[in-house]
């Protein structure tokens, strides 16, 4: 798959946007519309770190980049996100997270002087996640909701605000060990599906459709990594007719990692005060 | 403390502010911090393992500064040894030593705390963590040292605990030491006891030491020791306000002129083993029913055990001087007495200890003698035999009889007492029959026997003469009956012996033959079977080619190997158990925050992995390669106690022990060597 999206036509696909929504009220289209497809590479650093017993920090960073017509995937800076939280693990099949993020968009068309360079979106964020063990791989529900204020990256476009609405379903399969262990690869299926709400969300509730298979490998205790191709669409904001199509390269490594002091089973004080 | 007045100073010139003063006061600020930073070394803070002088390990952290390129402890110390023995039996104990040190010298508040904990009652869950109680007991000492030496207030406390709640003190004693010695008011309490003293200017218990006897049912009974600057020179039993006075017959308790300079003798057990072997007299008739000669001795006794704690080891902990085992201050001593002593004279001295090696020499030939089955078989038969048990029995009871005063003779404490006086009371009477009454083919029958004759006063070389002429008389019959008797035991002891030797061997055989069918079968039992059970058939092989005397010599020696074989058994079944629990120690379960399920991981990965991949393979094939009498225990011992050394490192910080491994030649035995002995 070749794909190279030009300036030129980025700038007339924008175009057909902006001219199709004009026409949306007088003449909406028959049949839903795809937009050229367009590639991007998503690199995630995730990290939690214990705490306490029961609280954890969720640190997330993601380095994105935008394929263009000098590469697919890498060609430019896409975005650079930041997402934090306090987790909180109510037991060892349910957790909540509850914190900020802060996402820098950059020019989708760097030099554009109609395009700011950079623009900043901040959102805050919790999040439900249930774990059920089924034989020896982890299925896995979760729920994240956001509540985000972000405009284009268009000179003088204006702020709005949205809800995402996002539910997630994925599972870790050990391929070859029967549990999740250091030297285990594992395969991930993964759905995730946005909506979202607000008052500019005219006719277009369903944001993103993510499809995430990857693959995966356990290091140690506390690393793994993982890796995969994942396919998106959704409606764009709008247009509900027209749906977004990207392929979208995935690498991902997480770090758990636990902060507290060594404790043995019969506390010290009790031997040792 | 010189930099304490220096601060002081400075306060007192700055406090009250007087602008005046200001400048003067911040030159001197500005010089005293640069000398202050060139003067005081960088504190330096070590955190690891630690060697106590008697060579108990554990794990310390202290402050030190380098001085000449060495380390000189200069701040808070604090050693603990903590060992715990879950998989066994849920028990935990340990020790912790701490305080602080000046330049080396121990100086400030130290502690020394001992626990035996069992693991008690159920689980709790406290947030993330398992708690659980214990119940055990537990030992503190308590002092300040000043420059090395003790100085202040001392304390002895043992106590009970239940569910991790002080349940009950089964010792406090409270004392002052100044420079050294002990001052003032020495208090403390024991199951029903409480005690109060005091001490002089010298150290020497003063006045009088009340013992307060709680009585279950009765009033309680205060006992009075009144000490004259360290000598007991009074003692009573106050009950009701009425007071009793305790007489101790060969116990000087009068300071009397022209009698001997008194001693003055650190307080040890040896102190109060002569205060029990005098006899106590005292009136009771008043107090019929509520005091007896039986709880009398009972009183002084708890007294005694009371006072031996506080004053003969005071810095003592099983057995260890708790604040000996590191550097840093000088010895505390026992506390002084002062004693009327009864020296022997050295001939006494001689007799009597050649008196107490007659006297059990010749009870073990008696004891022996009668107990032989021989000689219990024989004479019945044997007319000499007969007659010879006969009089063997009438010397058993004498000797009997007389062993108490031997004993006592050869005590240190004797010397502390008026033994002649003790002695003199006691009236002895070893007085033999002259004629023995036995049984012979079952028929009563009398016989003249040429005894000793009889010994009634306690002089020492009468008692020798006795005992030798006892002894002559012992060995000559034992040797007379030694040709019949030698062959009874041959023959009776061999045929015996080796069905035994049998049973065992294929009992041994069964063992390994069958284990498949059992629950506790292992792979090593798998392993070792064939070679043990080539070893017992050897072995046996070779002891029936000998000759009924050199087998007699060695059947005893085989018996007991075959005991260790059976032993094997047992020891690799454990040693699996070992082995999988060691396992299980060294790996390590880790929360991942991303699967919501827990990992795996080996702990001290370069350690076990030594352990795990090359010293047991190496210990099991040197066990396998010389399965042989000799040498099975020792091999065994090898194994264990790399499984105990390993359990301890377990809890240790083992960096520096590894990378002493990293670097060590390929050489298990180089291995064990750094392993074991680190």
């Amino acid at each position: 798959m070749r794909l190279k999206l030009s300036t030129t036509s980025f700038a007339l696909t924008l175009f057909l946007m902006f001219v199709l929504t004009a026409n949306a009220q007088d003449e909406r289209p028959t049949e839903a519309i795809k937009q050229p497809l367009s590639t991007a590479a998503w690199n995630g650093f995730y990290g939690k770190f214990r705490i306490s017993d029961k609280i954890f920090w969720d640190a997330q960073f993601h380095y994105r980049r935008v394929g263009n017509e000098s590469a697919d995937y890498f060609g430019q800076m896409g975005q650079i996100y930041n997402r934090h939280a306090i987790n909180y693990l109510v037991n060892e099949r349910f957790s909540v997270s509850l914190g900020p993020v802060l996402r820098l968009n950059f020019s989708p068309d760097p030099g554009n002087p109609e395009f700011e360079s950079l623009v900043l979106e901040p959102r805050i964020w919790h999040e439900y996640l249930f774990a059920m063990p089924l034989t020896r791989s982890m299925i896995y529900h979760r729920i994240r909701i956001e509540h985000r204020w972000s405009r284009s990256n268009a000179v003088g476009a204006d702020w709005i605000f949205r809800n995402r609405w996002r539910y997630k379903f994925y599972m870790n399969i050990p391929l070859n060990n029967d549990k999740l262990a250091p030297g285990t690869v594992f395969f991930t299926p993964d759905v995730e599906i946005i909506m979202q709400n607000g008052k500019k969300v005219v006719d277009s509730p369903l944001e993103d459709l993510r499809i995430n298979p990857s693959i995966g490998y356990i290091i140690n205790p506390r690393i793994k990594i993982t890796a995969g191709m994942m396919y998106t669409t959704g409606q764009t904001l709008d247009a509900g007719y027209l749906y977004t199509n990207r392929w979208i390269f995935r690498t991902n490594a997480y770090f758990s990692l636990d902060f507290r002091k060594k404790e043995s089973r019969v506390p010290r004080t009790r031997l040792f005060d | 403390m010189i930099y304490r007045h220096l601060y002081r100073f400075f306060l007192s010139c700055c406090y009250p502010i007087q602008l005046s003063a200001l400048p003067s006061c911040l030159v001197f600020t500005l010089f005293f911090s640069l000398s202050s930073v060139q003067a005081q070394q960088p504190a330096q803070r070590y955190e690891g393992r630690y060697r106590l002088l008697d060579s108990v390990t554990g794990t310390a952290i202290y402050d030190y500064i380098m001085l000449d390129g060495d380390t000189v402890k200069n701040g808070n110390f604090r050693f603990q040894q903590f060992i715990e023995h879950y998989q066994d039996s849920d028990t935990i104990h340990g020790f912790v030593l701490d305080g602080p040190f000046t330049r080396n010298v121990k100086n400030g508040a130290w502690r020394f705390v001992s626990r035996d904990f069992t693991v008690s009652g159920n689980p709790q869950a406290l947030d993330a963590r398992v708690v659980y109680n214990v119940t055990g007991e537990e030992s503190l000492l308590k002092t300040t040292f000043k420059s090395g030496t003790v100085d202040g207030q001392y304390e002895l406390l043992d106590r009970k605990l239940v569910d991790s709640d002080a349940a009950d003190t089964t010792y406090y004693a409270q004392l002052s030491y100044q420079m050294g010695q002990p001052r003032g008011t020495l208090r403390g309490f024991a199951p029903q006891l409480q005690t109060q003293g005091q001490f002089d200017e010298e150290g020497f218990p003063h006045g009088d030491w009340h013992f307060t006897h709680a009585q279950d049912s009765a009033a309680d009974i205060i006992e009075i020791r009144r000490y004259d600057h360290g000598f007991f020179s009074k003692h009573f039993y106050e009950i009701d306000q009425e007071r009793y006075e305790i007489s101790h017959i060969g116990f000087d308790t009068l300071v009397r002129s022209g009698q001997g300079l008194l001693t003055r003798l650190p307080v040890t057990s040896t102190y109060f083993r002569a205060l029990e072997y005098t006899e106590l007299v005292m009136d009771t008739t008043a107090l019929t029913g509520l005091f007896t000669d039986g709880n009398l001795q009972i009183l002084l006794s708890r007294s005694n055990q009371f006072m031996e704690r506080v004053l003969a080891n005071p810095a003592s902990y099983r057995g260890k001087n708790v604040w000996q085992r590191i550097e840093g201050s000088k010895i505390i001593s026992p506390i002084r007495i002062k004693i009327r002593k009864f020296p022997f004279s050295d001939e006494e001295k001689r007799l009597n200890m050649a008196n107490e090696k007659l006297l059990r020499e010749t009870r073990l030939i008696i004891a022996n003698f009668l107990d032989n089955p021989a000689v219990q078989t024989g004479r019945f038969s044997q007319l000499e035999l007969a007659r010879s048990f006969a009089a063997f029995r009438i010397y058993e009871s004498r000797l009997t009889a007389l062993a108490p005063s031997i004993a006592f003779l050869v005590d240190q404490a004797a010397e502390y007492v008026d033994h002649h006086a003790i002695l003199n009371r006691k009236k002895l009477a070893l007085r033999y029959p002259d004629t023995i009454s036995y049984e012979f083919k079952n028929a009563n029958a009398t016989y003249s026997y040429a005894f000793p004759p009889s010994l009634t006063n306690y002089d020492v070389a009468a008692i020798n003469q006795h005992l030798t002429e006892v002894f002559d008389d012992v060995q000559r019959v034992v040797h007379t009956s030694g040709a019949f008797l030698s062959n009874v035991v041959a023959q009776g002891e061999l045929t015996e012996k080796e069905e035994r030797l049998i049973d065992l061997r294929d009992s041994v055989i069964q063992l390994f033959s069958e284990q498949e069918l059992t629950e506790t079968f292992t792979k090593l039992h798998q392993r070792f079977s064939e070679p043990t059970n080539l070893a017992l058939e050897s072995t046996f092989r070779d002891y029936s080619l000998l000759s009924v005397q050199d087998r007699l010599l060695a059947i005893d020696s085989l018996l007991s190997c075959y005991q260790t074989y059976g032993g094997l058994h047992a020891t690799l079944a454990n040693l699996q158990q070992r082995l999988d629990e060691l396992d299980a120690e060294y790996t390590r379960s880790i929360w991942n925050a991303y699967t919501y399920t827990y990992m795996e991981e080996r702990v001290k990965e370069r350690l076990y992995n030594i352990y795990n991949d090359q010293l047991i393979p190496y210990l099991l094939t040197a066990l396998e390669q010389n399965l042989n009498c000799d040498t099975l225990s020792a091999s065994l011992s090898r194994i264990y106690s790399l499984l105990d050394r390993m359990m301890e490192l377990r809890m240790e910080d083992t960096r520096q022990l590894e990378h002493q491994l990293r670097r060590a030649p390929k050489d298990p035995e180089r291995y064990l060597e750094i392993i074991i002995t680190n």
